[in-house]
């Protein structure tokens, strides 16, 4: 077909279709453009939103403790990047954010992911009368629009590696696991507290632990069945232990670690465990013979307070745990 | 397409002449200008020698280095100038030989010095490997480090200075800092000083000593009091003529270009290292940078503005650039940051023209704080409206900070309480506040004296923020 044929067709099909907009129903007016200079302003009329983000990790992004901790109150600038970011939108999907100057105590906040560089916001809807000026945005849904802050430390390429990136009934997204659609109902729109790590529910959710008499050896296997990417993923601070102990023994023995070594830990390799990967470890000793307890632990900072004798009860929380008989 | 932008041009010609409207902002390839420019004048120079033979086992050298271990005074440079005359033959075998374990370290030790004498791109390279090697894997000789950090500036080699200001930020063996440190103040830099600061205030009472004894050695050649003078003097920037007495060479600017465009990169891991150099780095790199804020590539041209704001009145020569970058969407912002901690009074009149309502938010916000840092006398004017309560708190803020700075004693009472309010309100985003307080404080002298010392207890109270606000707050109080 000839383009400017297209072009006309086109033409006519919008205009008639504005005609009949125009007679039977008036548009709302646009709303006056506003420009936003806090997310506290979103609170007024997305309550809802506003109080699942409060709960969720990213409010906290720039007061989490343990991160200023780290750097040094961000007198370590390099830090300010993702955790008080300008808009995704404005440096582009997939591009790494830059630092914004403002309003940094709110942290990765409802400017960051949705405003956009014409000053409007993108949702999933086009709300042209809305205060806030809403456009149906498909990028936001996608899993590059989290790869800016995400993709560090590969999260979104090794969720594109499993088998969730597979389109098909099986396909997951960093949508589908960790922004359901409240009370499961698309029409409700997503959850905002993002939940990660720090809710066990969801940690529980990522890998199964089970035990087995091999040859008359324990042998432990670890799968990762839930996590759309490595166990533990992201974070480096991150680790999760596996311990166990002859049954009635109190002192715990450890028998692997899962986790990506910061930088300058150049003796230790990736031992984070990959979607779908399941590790298998044979107990080496004599004492596992007998009935004994396995168990898997979950923690936020690496380090143990005594190094040669990890006190997991104190210092991590339990993730799953299993018995075997002799 | 191209037939409306030549109507549109033929219009805008035609136009009458008004004010002439400045040139737009410029953004070309500039990194990748320069290097290619840099690239072909480093193909021009004469190339090194080649190797007259094949290259020596490692057995061979060994033989040469045990010459050179085993003789004293001119027997042994009679040996080492034998090894230096095998030139590219013999570098290998000693590249080799710097991470054997199997024989004697006085013959390792014997190899560092021979390849700072043969001293060809090769020879500097195996050097910097060595040293970096606790980078990549566990190093069991972290004496090694520290003895090619001692011998490199036998080399010459100005471009191995960017590695040995990368080697600061990595490196966690004291003696191997110290070393680093006075390899760099041999060929002008004093980047070292931070790292000597920290040692000497240690746990380490050996390193201390030896760290304050080499930074008291390095102010006493000033004419300075002591260690604190002297890297006050640094960070403000009063050496920075005296930093790079020579050109830099060509490999020289091509290692400044190649960290720039390395600014860029996707992994943080080599964009911070990037900071990190070009920070510490000489008056060629401010030079660079200011060149880098036309980049076509944002990432480049945002942080290039970022390296100069952290490198303070070092950065200086680059106040020019940065007032243009202003107009710039997306550098003004950062731009305006890096004029407020340069301190060069004449970026005042450019920043409070940014505050003006038409501008961005993130950048009113940025030239409200940079004019805090800088002082903001004679802008009192575009300020003062902007304590208003409809001013956005950050904006208010800031403008408060920017009022302090030329605020008397007396007359500081709207200040002080919005200051206190926001110290008050978020405890995270207190230091900057705080900071603005405190020169305020020793600006005002005397009056301030009693408020000074409570405020000072309070430096290391759980319950400073809070407690600090109160004290502002009380203070502003009678006055508002
Ligand atoms: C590229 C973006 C990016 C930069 C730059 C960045 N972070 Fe983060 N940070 C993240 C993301 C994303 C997470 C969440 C990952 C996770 O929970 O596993 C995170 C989480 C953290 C956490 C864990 C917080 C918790 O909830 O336990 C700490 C601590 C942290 N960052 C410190 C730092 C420090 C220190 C720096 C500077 C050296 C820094 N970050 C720079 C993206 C970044
Ligand atoms: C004065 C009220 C008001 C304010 C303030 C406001 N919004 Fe909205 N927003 C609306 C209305 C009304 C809609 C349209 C809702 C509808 O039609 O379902 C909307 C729609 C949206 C949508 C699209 C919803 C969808 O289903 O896709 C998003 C996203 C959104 N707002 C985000 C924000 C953010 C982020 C802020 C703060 C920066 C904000 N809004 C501030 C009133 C507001
Ligand atoms: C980390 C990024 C992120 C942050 C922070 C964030 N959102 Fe969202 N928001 C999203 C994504 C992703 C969607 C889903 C888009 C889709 O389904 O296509 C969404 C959807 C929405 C919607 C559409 C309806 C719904 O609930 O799904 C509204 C309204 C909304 N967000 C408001 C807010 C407000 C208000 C804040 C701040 C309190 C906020 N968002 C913070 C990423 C974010
Ligand atoms: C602008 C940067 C940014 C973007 C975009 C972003 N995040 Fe985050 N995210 C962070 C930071 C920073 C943290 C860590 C906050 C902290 O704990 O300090 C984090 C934390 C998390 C956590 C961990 C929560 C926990 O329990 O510790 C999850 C899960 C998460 N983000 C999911 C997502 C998903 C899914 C998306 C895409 C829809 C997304 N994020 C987009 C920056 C971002
Ligand atoms: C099949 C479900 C699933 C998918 C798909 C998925 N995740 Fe996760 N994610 C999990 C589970 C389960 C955990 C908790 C265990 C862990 O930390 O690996 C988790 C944890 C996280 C964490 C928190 C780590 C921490 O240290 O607190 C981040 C960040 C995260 N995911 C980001 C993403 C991103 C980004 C994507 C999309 C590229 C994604 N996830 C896709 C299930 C999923």
């Amino acid at each position: 077909m000839n383009p400017g044929r297209i072009v006309l067709a086109l033409a006519v099909v919008g205009l008639s279709a504005w005609l009949l907009l125009a007679v039977f129903r008036p548009p709302p007016p646009p709303a006056p453009p506003r420009a936003f200079t806090s997310s506290s302003e979103c609170r007024d009329c997305h309550a809802g939103a506003y109080a699942e983000w409060q709960e969720s990790w990213h409010s906290k992004a720039w007061v989490d403790s343990d991160v200023r901790m780290l750097s040094n109150d961000f007198a370590n600038t390099d830090c300010i990047d993702c955790h008080a970011p300008r808009p995704v939108f404005e440096t582009g999907i997939g591009q790494r954010v830059l630092p914004r100057e403002t309003r940094r105590v709110e942290g990765v906040d409802c400017i960051a992911c949705h405003l956009r560089p014409d000053d409007r916001i993108a949702g999933t809807i086009d709300a042209p009368s809305a205060a806030c000026r809403p456009v149906a945005t498909r990028e936001l849904a996608n899993v590059d629009f989290c790869a800016p802050c995400h993709n560090q430390h590969n999260t979104v390429d090794q969720w594109r590696a499993s088998k969730y990136a597979q389109p098909g009934p099986g396909y997951q997204d960093c949508l589908s696991c960790h922004m359901p659609y409240r009370d499961g109902d698309p029409s409700k729109g997503r959850d905002h507290r993002m939940h990660g790590g720090h809710d066990l529910e969801l940690v529980k959710r990522a890998v199964e632990l089970r035990v087995k008499r091999v040859d008359g050896k324990a042998v432990v296997e670890v799968e990762n069945v839930g996590a759309g990417h490595n166990y533990p993923t992201d974070e480096r601070s991150r680790a999760s232990d596996l311990f166990w102990r002859p049954r009635g023994e109190t002192t715990w023995r450890h028998l692997y670690r899962f986790r990506n070594p910061y930088r300058f830990e150049v003796d230790l390799p990736n031992t984070e465990l990959p979607a779908h990967a399941t590790l298998t470890r044979e107990i080496d000793d004599p004492a596992a013979a007998g009935a004994i307890e396995v168990a898997l632990f979950y923690k936020f900072s690496p380090y143990w307070t005594t190094p040669t004798a990890p006190d997991p009860e104190r210092e991590a929380v339990l993730v799953h745990r299993a018995e075997l008989e002799p | 397409m191209r037939r409306l932008a030549s109507v549109w041009l033929f219009v805008a010609a035609c136009a009458p002449a008004s004010e002439p409207a400045p040139a737009p902002y410029t953004l070309e390839p500039v990194v990748v200008r320069e290097l290619s420019t840099l690239e072909a004048a480093l193909a021009r120079e004469p190339a090194s020698p080649r190797p007259a033979g094949p290259p020596l086992e490692l057995s061979e050298a060994r033989d040469l280095l045990g010459a050179v271990v085993g003789s004293e005074g001119k027997l042994r440079l009679a040996a080492l100038d034998d090894l230096k005359q095998l030139g590219e033959r013999v570098v290998p075998a000693l590249r080799a030989e710097l991470v054997a374990t199997d024989d004697d370290p006085a013959l390792r030790a014997a190899a560092v010095e021979a390849l700072a004498e043969i001293a060809s791109p090769s020879a500097i390279e195996a050097l910097l490997e060595r040293l970096e090697r606790a980078r990549r894997e566990p190093d069991p000789e972290p004496w090694m480090r520290a003895h090619c950090a001692w011998r490199l500036p036998l080399a010459k080699a100005d471009w191995a200075a960017d590695r040995l200001l990368l080697a600061l930020k990595y490196e966690t063996d004291y003696e191997t800092v110290i070393w680093l440190a006075r390899s760099l103040e041999a060929s002008g830099s004093l980047a070292g000083v931070v790292g000597l600061d920290v040692i000497a205030r240690g746990p380490d009472a050996e390193r201390a000593a030896e760290a304050t004894s080499v930074l008291q050695a390095w102010a006493d050649a000033r004419q300075l009091a002591g260690p604190a003078e002297l890297i006050a003097a640094y960070h403000g920037g009063e050496f920075v003529a005296r930093e790079e007495p020579t050109p830099p060479s060509v490999r020289a600017r091509l290692r400044t270009w190649t960290r720039i465009q390395s600014l860029s990169e996707w992994q943080l891991r080599g964009v911070d290292d990037a900071r990190f150099v070009l920070v510490q780095s000489g008056p060629s790199a401010v030079d660079a940078l200011a060149k880098a804020l036309h980049d076509e590539n944002r990432y480049v041209r945002v942080h290039a503005a970022q390296v100069l704001e952290r490198m303070g009145p070092r950065a200086r020569a680059a106040v020019d650039p940065l007032i243009d970058a202003l107009r710039e969407r997306e550098l003004a912002p950062p731009a305006a940051r890096a004029l407020g901690r340069i301190g060069e009074a004449r970026a005042r009149r450019a920043l409070a023209a940014e505050l003006d309502a038409a501008r961005r938010f993130e950048l009113r916000v940025a030239a409200a704080r940079a004019l805090a840092d800088l002082g903001a006398e004679g802008e009192e004017g575009a300020l003062q409206p902007l304590l208003d309560p409809a001013t956005p708190l950050d904006l208010r803020n800031a403008a408060a900070s920017a009022l302090l700075s030329v605020r008397g004693f007396d007359d500081a009472g709207a200040e002080l309480a919005l200051i206190a309010a926001a110290i008050e309100a978020n405890a995270a985003e207190a230091p900057p506040y705080e900071a603005t307080v405190e020169r305020w404080l020793a600006r005002v002298g005397e009056p301030a004296a009693e408020l000074r010392t409570r405020w000072a207890e309070l430096a290391s109270d759980p319950e400073r923020p809070r407690k600090r606000a109160e004290l502002l707050a009380a203070l502003a109080q009678p006055r508002t």
